[in-house]
């Protein structure tokens, strides 16, 4: 039930994962992937993991089983006000597009359950932008779109510090969770999209900023090469994309511009 | 011989790339006009050509120096020829590179020394270390760097002249050169610069890239100077000597060193880590887990809320919790559910029992989880009923951890609660419980097990017949007899699976008909059945589901066939392994790989190159234990591959070898890796055959080898291995006796002050009598006595 797979039987199981969702796992978190799986499986029917693999692969047309098995591994890592400094200059780019154009779009493109767009929902609001800026929020995990769509989330998406005053406006923090405002999450478009799914990527239209942050990090170089080809795509001129503090693009080869703003750093399609 | 990527290029590309291959395959004939295309518009264009140049060897060799020396037309073109010359195969490259270090031209002799440094040309090293002192800043930074990549002591002496002359662009690439060298000299110098505010920072992580105990004070000492960058300035230095003292074998004297000099400071530390950006968080949280104080915990927790950190904070929250284990049951108290999922795994003292018990309860699925194998590693079988409780979670891995805690508390009460468990109304739960009677047989819960086969939950039934096939009874047979005709497919299923467990006439019979089953599935674990049991008699019906319609029938038909040993079960092994479907590949691999057959070497071999990583780790777990010189060459290609995944499993099959030659391609991986390649930690595994090979080769390695594998023996540990590390010191290389008497030193040996008093009198090497000069007046040890 835990320890390390087999190195050939992770192996098969990490490529199927990585075909399917792009998520790779590196060595450090095998005895967590291990235990996922093995529970997964179980919870399938399958005591020996290589049947619970031949059904994944070959009997599992609708990808339900497979569906199922990304949902446990996925982490939803998350929480209010998170990394906040972007985002507060990130409202004021939205508000320069809405100055010229009368409106913006922005994605949050790995949201979890949802705390980052709602985060962003709430500093537009305070800057009076949130009837004019669209914000599409997208995440791998049904489950986690379901959760942020009812505005139940974790008790631990609220960590100190945090910003009181917001909080106590849009927030109820109870013992048990957390609720949010139905106000702001009926601002925000909640879907559940792959991240390698190009056609999907492509129906969401373009977008004024794109946030995909701490997201990055949970892919192989070449999987990240391939979304960040994609988000730059779908990002108008001039438009910026955030990511982790600890993340860069740079090493890619984007051809967006690394930039600051305010001491946070941005990257920027050309005008 | 070029093989272009055939996308991504433009039409003229192509054209160009095909004309340097046609060109390659003119040889000699074609130098000059390939040197024309040197200054190609295209990367790519230029590779090719940098690449046929190389592979032209002798060749090419007068033509590109005279090319360097006289023409030089672009950066572009004299980047290639850098190349070309560095990549040459040609006998007489050195010889001719060298040469240009007369060149009057400083740039030429600039890249001379680059090229030579590339080659890892250690004939040219004291061509190099007197570059050091040449006119042209460029030319002697080059000798410098060069000196740096071909490794060795070689230039210790030279470069540290140059440290002490502080001249700006020529201090910091010698600095970095020096820190490498392991050589004990360095560290005097070098700490002398810690004064100078212009090269106090680079100096100070020079000191904690060398590693030496010896660097700990003067680090230490810098903190007199107020202010939170130095105190991160050194973290970062005390990471890295902390890192290179693991890999030298010397991190418990290091660490006793840290504790003493830099305890002081601690409030320091704790204090400068919020600002501190994340590689000095990191650094930090290696510094004060080496220190081990019960306060740095709360400091440390609040670095496990972000990925970056989790891992390093982990790691010195687990070293302050071997010392301190009520900070840690404190800090799992107070802290957030990030704390506690990263804490727990940490947790085994028995003193903690009642508060992970009560995270059972955890709103985190993920710390619940966790919880439960807490609770198994504590072994307190008082928490059973608990842990039955928590199979009702509705997280399915929390409800497996609980599980697999039960199998192995498995006291005496756990039949009763088992029994209990089987007759909840929670399905889930009752499923479990079947888990668990049959992970610990069971026998007396047969009567109930017998009940729950027509529970209407149809996956309960499934685990009842696995439950009633890991009993010892006789009535279990004829059940199953009779289940093998059910119209419920998971429970046919589950007969196969149980009769291929149970074995005997009886069972086989049941297995060959399931064979013919309308469902997939059945016919699937019939194959399992048959080949767990070998039946020889069914290879006939197995070969005959290699032509099923579903894949995964003609898989275990496989698998079942590599269990037998008729020629026609190989044989339809051997076509299968030819499959387009990677797992039907697979499969036969794994059943090639058992026939210990002489023809399975070259289909292994050829499935070594498969694109796929599962595919390439089956063969090279084939080709293991084989004594065939190309198995031992593709293990040894493996071992130094780029994907982590191959190397590492290369590695842990060259140490599982006990013969010479294996030990030899450890030895070869290792001295062409960077110190943090898992090789070394492979290397110094114990045993009688790897102490023999490093002391047989630490006889003559140069000074370059000789730190490498004198640190091998030094990890390795053990009286066997330091009594070879003692023998070296009279080996007949003397590199090999510096290298070894600085290692002896820095792991503070029993009896090696006194071995290396006796070498500085009577060694005839002057050079060796330095090096131990240099290691014996050992500062920290002699603080750390009084």
């Amino acid at each position: 039930m835990k320890g390390e797979l087999p190195p050939q039987l992770a192996a098969i199981f990490e490529a199927l994962v990585e075909e399917a969702a792009g998520l790779h796992y590196p060595d450090r978190d095998q005895a967590l992937f291990a235990s996922k799986i093995t529970a997964q499986a179980a919870e399938a029917g399958y005591e020996a993991l290589l049947d619970y693999y031949y059904r994944l692969r070959y009997d599992d047309e609708q990808g339900v089983e497979l569906r199922a098995l990304l949902e446990s591994l996925v982490v939803h890592e998350t929480y209010f006000f998170r990394e906040i400094g972007p985002l507060r200059e990130l409202v004021k780019h939205l508000a320069s597009v809405v100055k010229k154009r009368g409106h913006a779009r922005v994605w949050s493109a790995a949201c979890s359950s949802g705390e980052e767009p709602l985060t962003l929902a709430m500093l537009l609001d305070q800057a009076d932008l949130l009837d004019r800026v669209e914000i599409v929020a997208s995440d791998l995990s049904e489950a986690a779109i379901q959760r942020a769509r009812t505005g139940h989330h974790r008790r631990r998406t609220v960590r100190e510090p945090y910003p009181a005053e917001l909080a106590a406006e849009y927030l109820v923090i109870g013992e048990r969770g957390v609720t949010s405002s139905q106000r702001l999450r009926d601002h925000v478009k909640f879907r559940v999209l792959n991240l390698l799914d190009q056609e999907g990527i492509e129906a969401l239209g373009q977008f004024d900023a794109i946030l995909c942050r701490n997201v990055l990090i949970y892919f192989r170089d070449s999987s990240i090469a391939r979304i960040v080809d994609r988000i730059t795509r779908s990002l108008n001129p001039g438009g910026l994309v955030a990511v982790g503090v600890a993340e860069s693009l740079l090493r890619f080869g984007t051809s967006l511009a690394c930039e600051e703003r305010g001491g946070s750093f941005f990257y920027r399609s050309a005008s | 011989m070029i093989q272009a990527r055939r996308f991504g290029l433009t039409d003229a590309e192509h054209t160009r790339i095909e004309h340097v291959d046609h060109l390659f395959a003119l040889g000699a004939q074609s130098v000059r006009e390939l040197i024309g295309a040197i200054a190609d518009s295209s990367w790519t264009v230029r590779r090719a050509v940098v690449g046929a140049l190389a592979a032209l060897g002798e060749d090419a060799v007068e033509p590109l120096c005279a090319w360097l020396r006289d023409a030089r037309t672009s950066e572009h073109a004299i980047a290639a020829a850098v190349d070309a010359l560095a990549g040459s195969i040609g006998p007489s490259t050195m010889e001719a590179v060298v040469a240009l270090l007369d060149d009057p031209n400083p740039a030429v002799v600039a890249d001379a020394a680059v090229i030579l440094g590339r080659r890892r040309e250690r004939a040219a090293a004291p061509r190099l270390a007197k570059l050091i002192e040449h006119a042209d800043d460029n030319a002697a930074v080059a000798a410098i760097e060069a000196l740096g990549t071909i490794g060795g002591t070689f230039a210790v002496d030279a470069l540290i002249e140059v440290i002490r002359r502080k001249q700006f662009f020529r201090t910091y690439p010698a600095l970095q050169v020096l820190a490498r060298t392991g050589d004990p000299r360095v560290v005097a110098p070098i700490a002398e610069l810690l004064s100078d505010e212009g090269f106090q920072s680079e100096a100070a992580r020079a000191l904690g890239r060398t590693g030496s105990a010896l660097a700990i004070g003067p680090l230490a000492a810098l903190l007199a100077h107020t202010g939170d960058p130095i105190v991160r300035l050194v973290a970062t230095a005390l990471a890295d000597l902390t890192a290179r003292a693991e890999w030298t074998g010397a991190q418990v004297p290091v660490a006793a060193a840290i504790r003493m000099m830099i305890s002081p400071s601690l409030d320091r530390f704790e204090a400068a880590l919020p600002g501190s950006d994340t590689s000095e968080r990191l650094a930090s949280a290696k510094v004060l887990g080496t220190i081990g104080a019960a306060t740095s915990v709360s400091v440390l927790v609040t670095l496990l809320d972000h990925a970056e950190t989790r891992g390093a904070a982990t790691a010195a929250i687990r070293q302050i919790g071997a010392l301190h284990n009520d900070a840690l049951i404190d800090a799992l108290e107070r802290g957030s559910a990030s704390t506690r999922v990263a804490l727990l795994p940490i947790i085994g003292s028995s003193s903690a029992v009642v508060r992970v018990r009560g995270l059972l309860a955890d709103e985190d699925p993920e710390v619940r989880a966790r919880a439960c194998e807490a609770l198994e590693r504590i072994g307190d079988t008082t928490t059973l009923p608990a842990l039955f409780a928590a199979l009702a979670d509705s997280n399915p891995r929390v409800s497996h951890a609980a599980t697999a805690a039960i199998h192995a508390l498995g006291a005496g009460s756990v039949s009763s609660l088992a029994m209990q468990a089987l007759r909840s109304p929670a399905s889930s739960v009752r499923r479990h419980a079947l888990r668990i009677i049959t992970a610990l047989s069971l026998r007396d819960a047969f009567d109930e097990v017998l009940v729950a086969v027509e529970d209407p939950d149809v996956r309960i039934g499934e685990l009842a017949i696995g439950a009633l096939a890991a009993m010892t009874d006789a009535r279990v047979d004829p059940l199953l007899v009779s289940f093998a005709d059910r119209l419920e497919e998971p429970l046919r299923c589950a007969t196969m699976r149980a009769a291929g467990h149970r074995g005997g006439l009886r069972m086989t019979h049941i297995l060959k008909r399931g064979l013919d089953d309308d469902a997939a599935w059945v016919r699937y674990y019939a194959c399992q059945g048959i080949g767990r049991g070998a039946d020889e008699g069914s290879a006939h019906a197995l070969i005959g589901r290699l032509a099923d319609a579903a894949p995964q029938v003609r898989i275990a038909a496989i698998e079942a066939l590599s269990r037998l040993t008729a020629d026609t079960a190989w044989q339809a092994m051997t076509s299968a392994v030819r499959s387009a479907d990677p797992d039907e590949k697979r499969a036969a691999l794994v059943g090639i790989s058992q026939s210990a057959r002489p023809e399975a070497i070259p289909l292994l071999l050829e499935a070594a190159q498969a694109p796929a990583v599962a595919t390439r780790l089956i063969a090279i777990a084939g080709l293991a234990s084989s004594m065939d010189t190309r198995a031992l060459d593709q293990l040894a290609s493996a071992a130094r591959d780029s994907t982590a995944e191959l190397c590492t499993a290369a590695l842990s099959l060259l140490v599982d070898r006990t013969d010479w030659r294996a030990v030899e391609i450890l030895v070869d991986v290792a001295l062409a890796s960077e110190f943090d390649h898992p090789v070394h930690v492979a290397l110094s595994r114990p045993s009688a055959v790897r102490i023999a090979a490093l002391a047989a080769r630490l006889d003559s390695a140069d000074d370059r080898a000789a730190p490498i594998l004198a640190a091998a023996l030094s990890r390795m540990g053990g009286a066997d291995a330091i009594a070879a590390l003692f023998d070296a010191l009279a080996a007949t290389s003397p590199a090999a006796r510096s290298a070894v008497a600085a290692a002896l030193m820095a792991i503070d040996a029993a009896g090696a002050r006194e071995a290396i008093s006796l070498l500085i009198q009577s060694d005839p090497d002057p050079a060796v009598r330095r090096a131990c000069a240099a290691a014996l007046p050992d500062l920290v040890s002699e603080e750390l006595s009084a």
